[in-house]
């Protein structure tokens, strides 16, 4: 077997190494090809994204802004109006108004509505729960009617 | 280049050897190819930070309707029909924008992971006989949501337009408001 002499490596080592590390980079360069195009090798690497929300919901978010929003009938006031004016006849409508348009009512998934004074002094309260889903919540703040005053809208659903 | 038979079959041993522990790797790899990419807090702080400035933004809404009820209520304005035909436009506008800073100056985020920056608006106004028209443009750059947990800054315009009838004022002065 021929030497390298100073280093004492075998030479038909070191070639052979050489060949094997170009050949598989050739092989590897394919085999990226192969995976960047699913559609002509048929690989498909099921890709999966999870979302670790732990935190709030975001249709426990967008069902609450709806709701404020939305014009109670009777009144011709926005819910966020009502509840500054007639807290009783808001949690009267709250009821009434989850299960008409979030059909939470048919599918039985509790939902829990709880409205408060930064001081956490109870104002209104509805929903099918009895206590708040911690995972699924989230929270609006609404102005009330006089100075500093603002309520704390939190929303708890199970879906 | 290999002169001597042992040397060929050397060097096609390494080069099958490691062929072989390569494409081996390579099988495996693929055989556990589902891709998990993982959303964490991060991520979601800033989708959340969509939600914070759309809050922001509805406590505005709601914040210019009090105020103009509170304004109208400040002017003694009558709950007929045509409420706002004769309204002293001067004074309504600036009990409106009074009471708005009121408002606005108390609000902080829902997130205690997002900051909200402070609500500044200016306001124009129309006029018709049975309601009244809100116009509110936040100030430059708009509603900032900045995280606290990564440097991730998002804002919104921040307009908001309200319409404020004489029918909803009806609905208000059943309740007197204490002045704010």
């Amino acid at each position: 077997m021929k030497t390298n002499r100073k280093a004492g490596v075998p030479i038909n080592l070191l070639v052979g190494f050489v060949l094997a590390v170009f050949i598989l980079s050739l092989a590897y360069l394919f085999v990226q090809i192969l995976l960047a195009a699913p559609g002509i090798s048929g690989v498909d690497i099921g890709a999966e994204v999870t979302l670790n929300a732990t935190t709030t919901s975001r249709v426990c978010n967008y069902d609450l802004i709806n709701f404020l929003r939305a014009t109670d009938s009777e009144s011709g006031l926005e819910y966020a109006q009502l509840l500054a004016v007639d807290s009783n006849k808001f949690q009267d409508r709250a009821e009434q108004f989850f299960n008409n348009n979030f059909h939470r009512g048919y599918t039985g998934v509790g939902w829990r509505l709880v409205v408060t004074t930064p001081d956490f002094k109870p104002v209104a309260t509805a929903g099918t729960l009895e206590t708040m889903p911690i995972r699924e919540s989230c929270t609006q703040y609404v102005p009330g009617l006089t100075l500093g005053e603002y309520y704390i809208i939190k929303l708890g659903t199970e879906y | 280049m290999f002169k001597s038979k042992k040397g060929q079959i050397l060097a096609f041993a390494v080069v099958f050897i490691i062929i072989m522990a390569f494409g081996f790797i390579l099988v495996n790899k693929g055989g556990t190819a589902k891709t998990v990419a993982s959303i964490g807090n991060k991520q979601v702080n800033i989708l959340s930070a969509y939600a914070e400035a759309e809050k922001a933004r509805e406590y505005v809404k709601f914040s210019a309707e009090h105020s103009a009820a509170l304004a109208a209520q400040e002017l003694d304005v009558a709950t007929t029909q045509d409420c706002f035909a004769g309204l002293d436009k001067t004074t309504f506008e600036a009990a409106f924008t009074e009471n708005m800073l009121k408002y606005l100056e108390i609000y902080n985020s829902t997130d205690k992971e997002l900051n909200v920056s402070a609500l500044m608006y200016t306001y124009d106004y129309d006029y018709q006989d049975n309601l009244v028209t809100v116009k509110a443009f936040a100030q430059e750059p708009g509603i900032v949501v900045k995280s606290n947990r990564i440097d991730f800054t998002y804002t919104i315009q921040g307009y908001v337009e309200t319409d404020f009838t004489c029918s909803e004022y009806q609905e208000y002065s059943k309740k007197k408001f204490l002045p704010i």
